[in-house]
């Protein structure tokens, strides 16, 4: 069977510039012949520290940075097939901080129509009638669980929670197959978090979602996630059904995170 | 174990002037912490517990807010009514405080042997490189000459935070403030930085009050354990019997929310709603809107913090009105 998505031998470097002409100082290999494939369906988590090249990773898988070796397959097809526009309605994500990845200038219904219409124009050659888009964002925003009065508000009017279910309505407008979350809570209250997290469990079920869950939180994707694959320096060092890794880690670098779990949430 | 109290806070109020209108941050609370123990102050964005900590220092900006009633005894003196020589001698000698982000609490362009140099000559009034030194080995930092020349640039977070911990200790504090010491650090550096405070609490015979909205890996470190929730304590108690038996359904809310590495039902247990705002806090218990178990009087008569348990010296107290018993 031919998986959904599919990163093989990625490989990323960053360069490290400096000094007074910005000359080259150094390279961070932040990924290092990463190979991974969802399936559709699947649920996936993906767990490291910071500079283990789980969030590079997902920028690529999702077409924000493009990788130095290695390439990245739909459906078994290289990338380079496919436009812009139909990458988008293959996989979108959302981030950390919704308040720095919702533009404050534009209301929620801006938000989401442009969104909105960027699909009508790939899947019906042309963008949506005012009225259709108005619609279907009313829809979008109930998906997320918010009332329609949110349509007139700014992203600065909303608590974190309503902002980062935003983000998530944004990103489904392009009726993606693939939704990449990278820590969608760590910066929401705690009373917040778990709200988000079974949202994002409703919706995978409701719209078929294969979920690829990026954290540090072993907590977090162990709870979304029934597969994990442990990310330490750009490579994975652990991977397996969730229960496996959990229950019986192989890595060393595993049981470190694990250890850091505190006892009354194991 | 019945301890000495360190810091003793009595009914106090305090306003913050949000848009030109005042609104309440911090209402009645009363909390005590002893010698020698570690006090974790939980709770969401807006819920007061920075602006308590603040209160302790005095450190609220002076227009912007206004403390209304109530009194804060630190060491047996009032702080309120302290002149600049008692607050100077307060802050950063007796009283020291950590944040979040140490990065924006160290100057970028000096090196941290002379931020920490700096420190020591305030209090001690002579520079003292060995001194510094040691400080820096205290804290468990590899190599302290190289870290002595180091720029705060050149330094992993958790070792940044390794630095002010160095500088806040440097005056041997009877309390260190700790404001969600390891909320900017990666998991396993935010235990390591635990330890260490942990290790030099016991060690220096200092109290630490930590400030956190971690109710897991920070919180569990701590002795005693208290519960904010809109400018209220609403449950406090020893650390290991609060986290296992909540009382206060808020409490309960966040405890049953947060998810365990293994998923055990389809769906965690959460709580509705979101903390309110400031200028429009519910009437009654500020909580009864997201509660589960809200009932006649919650909506009318804000519970008051009572204790519970059969001794006298019990350290557990929730404010709800499932909870009968004395006030405390």
């Amino acid at each position: 069977m031919t998986s959904l998505l599919e990163a093989e031998d990625i490989t990323k470097d960053f360069h490290i510039e400096g000094g007074l002409f910005r000359r080259r100082r150094g390279t961070v290999r932040a990924l290092d012949r990463v190979t991974l494939a969802l399936n559709a369906g699947d649920s996936v988590g993906l767990v490291g520290e910071s500079g283990s090249g789980k969030t590079t990773l997902a920028k690529i898988l999702t077409g924000l940075l493009s990788p130095d070796g290695g390439r990245v397959l739909w459906e078994g097809r290289p990338a380079a097939d496919y436009s812009r526009a139909q990458w988008a309605g293959h996989v979108q994500m959302i981030f950390q901080d919704p308040s720095s990845s919702l533009n404050p200038k534009l209301t929620v219904r801006t938000l989401l129509t442009e969104a909105l219409d960027v699909k009508h124009r790939r899947t019906e050659g042309r963008g949506g009638s005012t009225g259709t888009l108005r619609d279907e964002a009313g829809v979008l925003l109930s998906s997320v669980g918010l009332s329609p009065e949110f349509l007139r508000s700014y992203p600065h009017q909303l608590s974190g929670g309503q902002k980062q279910r935003v983000a998530i309505a944004r990103a489904l407008a392009a009726e993606p197959r693939v939704l990449v979350a990278d820590e969608p809570v760590s910066a929401l209250d705690l009373s917040i978090q778990a709200q988000i997290l079974n949202l994002l469990l409703d919706l995978k079920d409701r719209y078929s979602l294969t979920l690829l869950v990026i954290s540090h939180d072993l907590a977090v994707v162990g709870y979304l996630a029934d597969r994990l694959i442990v990310m330490k320096e750009g490579r994975p060092v652990e991977e397996g059904p969730a229960g496996t890794v959990l229950d019986s880690p192989r890595h060393d670098y595993t049981r470190t995170l694990l250890a850091a779990v505190p006892g009354f949430i194991r | 174990m019945t301890r000495d109290s360190l810091v003793r806070i009595e009914h106090l109020d305090i306003d913050y002037r949000q848009h030109g209108v005042w609104v309440p941050v911090v209402r009645d609370v009363s909390f005590e912490l002893r010698e020698r123990e570690m006090v974790s102050l939980v709770g969401e964005s807006g819920c007061g517990k920075t602006t308590l900590a603040l209160s302790i220092l005095r450190l609220l900006p002076e227009r912007e807010s206004a403390v209304r009633g109530g009194r804060i005894l630190f060491d047996g003196s009032d702080v309120l009514r302290m002149d600049p020589d008692g607050l100077r001698s307060l802050r950063g000698g007796r009283i020291s405080m950590i944040f979040q982000d140490p990065f924006s609490s160290l100057n970028p362009v000096l090196t941290v042997g002379e931020q920490v140099e700096e420190v020591l000559e305030c209090h001690e009034g002579r520079r003292d490189p060995a001194r510094v030194k040691s400080l820096l080995e205290r804290v468990v930092l590899p190599d302290p000459s190289r870290i002595y020349s180091s720029f705060p640039h050149q330094l992993s977070g958790g070792q940044r935070q390794r630095v002010m911990i160095a500088m806040a200790i440097a005056s041997s504090p009877k309390l260190l403030i700790a404001d969600e010491p390891t909320t900017a650090l990666d998991v396993t550096v935010q235990k390591e930085i635990l330890d260490l405070l942990t290790r030099l609490q016991d060690e220096l015979g200092m109290s630490v009050l930590l400030i956190t909205h971690n109710l897991g890996l920070v919180a569990e470190r701590s002795h005693r354990l208290a519960v904010m929730y809109s400018g209220r304590l609403v449950e406090s108690g020893e650390t290991a019997a609060v986290l296992a038996s909540p009382r206060h359904p808020y409490t309960q809310g966040l405890i049953q929310s947060l998810p365990r590495i293994r998923r055990t039902g389809s769906r965690l247990p959460m709580l509705p709603g979101q903390p309110p705002e400031l200028s429009r806090i519910p009437s009654g218990c500020a909580f009864h809107p997201r509660c589960a178990k809200v009932f006649a009087p919650c909506s009318r008569e804000i519970p008051p913090l009572k204790k519970m348990g059969s001794s006298p010296d019990s350290d557990e107290a929730v404010a709800c009105h499932l909870f009968g018993g004395p006030a405390s």
